[in-house]
């Protein structure tokens, strides 16, 4: 993975476990990923703040691996921030999952840092 | 915009070559380059020292030969003009065809190349030979955040985004594939040619990416085509019937990173074709052939619901296209898909495939799969936000 000046809010977040999302300081939109301007007003004031992580399944694939159990990989979209989309593995992957399943963010460690995975939430 | 592109009908594409599609060719890319370059000048009748032009795709996903390479080993002297693109692979000719509309050059030689890397075959890993250099530029800023690959995945996400939002299966996905193949049966020059496939096979294809199967994704070749472009006054002088160049634009579409924003490519497609339906006045009736970017089956999926009918439709229009007995798609009761095979199924020129079938089908030189009297072709090119279409003319 790399760091660059956009980024590098997200990565120091995820190190500490937590999920950071660029977002405009002036009219308030969420950007992922990040960047340095709004794509809305073209405001250069950008904001980082943690998310929640409320989620639902946007879409997901299964990925077949050698040990049988396939590799669920999520496309996570947040509530309230619907242009949000964060990518991150099913945890664990027994069960089975469907668009629009809630979801809770939780953590796996990868190289030195930790990446985002996402637990079925149970109904409320 | 909506008047015609000024220069589009002033322009004609006159000649085309083709090099490799083969798994592997036991030739270097830049050998394909130059084979194609070089059969596409023959082809058009064009002595070297004609052609004045050039422009190549060397900024898409992996490396590929820039134009100094190619005028280099053709020994060209006369090149006044060079335009570079990236992706979508029809943008090449696009600069060609605005550089012969503007005058800039009189002969422009356009060309694609693509090879059978290390990072796409997992059987090139370990051959010396196909070791892939180092990428000029990262085409993709976002991939800081590609924690989890990869552009693949994201496809088949869109794919079962799609099945769920609109209804439809595997089976549908599956018509795009199986006419491909169909058509690859009378294209001997297609890496499937000789394997015929039907629904029940797709189906029980291994998954890559559940819902996405082995059959979805193009396969990975060793080719190089080339197309040769000047005014259609010119044209008229050579070899070959003169393909027209009725009208083409090339988008970026906003909100479709693929990867982050995984809804496929429908969003630029319908805009690419309300712009080329705007521009020509023409309609879907009346295209007599459609070359519909097919490097994955859920792409094509996304063209054919932009060009011939509207987004969550694609299902029900395949059903009323698809021949179970032949296999082929006739969309509209009357217009083939990718007559060559497509990127699915002749191999993965990226979309060059389209346009060359095109020519031949519009030249009526498509031996043993010509469609009578073909005189407007679509093609559409694309692979993630930016998208291109054109429509040409036999004249």
């Amino acid at each position: 993975m790399r760091v660059d000046y956009d980024t590098q809010a997200y990565w120091k977040g995820c190190d500490e476990r937590k999920l950071i999302i660029a977002r405009c300081g002036h009219c308030a939109r969420w950007i992922h990923p990040p960047k340095a301007i709004c794509p809305v007003c073209w405001s250069a004031v950008i904001n980082y703040e943690e998310v929640s992580g409320e989620a639902r399944v946007y879409s997901f694939t299964e990925t077949p691996q050698k040990n049988g159990q396939p590799a669920v990989t999520i496309w996570a979209q947040f509530e309230g921030r619907e242009n949000v989309i964060i990518l991150g593995a099913l945890e664990p992957v027994l069960g089975t999952i469907a668009i629009n399943d809630p979801l809770t963010l939780d953590w796996a460690p990868l190289e030195d840092t930790w990446v985002p995975v996402f637990r079925k939430r149970v109904r409320s | 915009m909506n008047r015609p592109t000024r220069f589009a009908r002033d322009v004609a594409i006159v000649g085309i070559g083709v090099a490799g599609l083969a798994r592997d060719s036991g030739k270097s890319l830049g050998a394909l380059a130059l084979s194609a370059c070089a059969d596409a000048i023959k082809d058009a009748g064009l002595r070297k020292d004609q052609i004045d032009g050039v422009s190549g795709v060397y900024g898409t996903d992996h490396a590929s030969v820039c134009p100094g390479y190619v005028v280099n080993g053709l020994g060209l002297k006369n090149i006044g003009w060079s335009g570079s693109a990236g992706a979508p692979s029809m943008a090449t000719l696009m600069d060609g065809i605005a550089a012969i509309g503007s005058g800039m050059c009189d002969y422009a030689l356009t060309y694609h190349a693509k090879y059978r890397w290390d990072v796409t075959s997992n059987a090139a890993r370990n051959d010396p030979l196909r070791q892939s250099p180092p990428m000029i530029s990262d085409p993709m800023l976002n991939s800081p955040l590609w924690a989890y690959l990869p552009g693949t995945n994201a496809v088949a996400a869109s794919m079962r985004r799609h099945m769920h939002d609109y209804g439809s299966t595997r089976e549908h996905f599956g018509m795009i594939v199986v006419n491909g193949r169909a058509n690859a049966q009378r294209n001997p020059r297609a890496i499937y040619y000789g394997q015929p496939l039907t629904i029940d096979q797709y189906l029980a294809s291994p998954f890559v990416h559940d819902p996405f199967c082995l059959f979805d994704m193009d396969m990975p070749i060793d080719a190089a085509s080339a197309v040769i472009i000047t005014t259609a006054e010119r044209a008229r002088d050579l070899r070959h019937r003169p393909v027209i160049v009725e009208d083409f634009t090339c988008g970026v579409m906003a909100d479709c990173d693929l990867t982050f924003q995984p809804w496929g490519i429908y969003p630029g497609a319908r805009y690419i074709m309300d712009t080329l339906w705007r521009r020509t006045g023409l309609c879907p009736n009346d295209v007599d052939l459609a070359s519909l970017y097919d490097g994955y089956s859920p792409l094509c999926m996304d063209w054919i619901e932009a060009a011939f009918c509207d987004r969550g439709e694609g299902a029900g229009l395949l059903e009323d296209a698809f021949n179970t007995e032949t296999g082929e798609l006739k969309l509209l009761g009357r217009i083939p898909v990718n007559t060559h095979g497509g990127n699915l199924s002749e191999g993965r020129l990226q979309g060059m495939g389209q346009v060359l079938e095109a020519v031949t089908q519009l030249r009526g030189e498509a031996a043993g799969r010509q469609i009578s009297n073909a005189r407007c072709a679509l093609v559409t090119n694309a692979g993630g936000p930016i998208s291109s279409g054109m429509i040409l003319q036999s004249s």
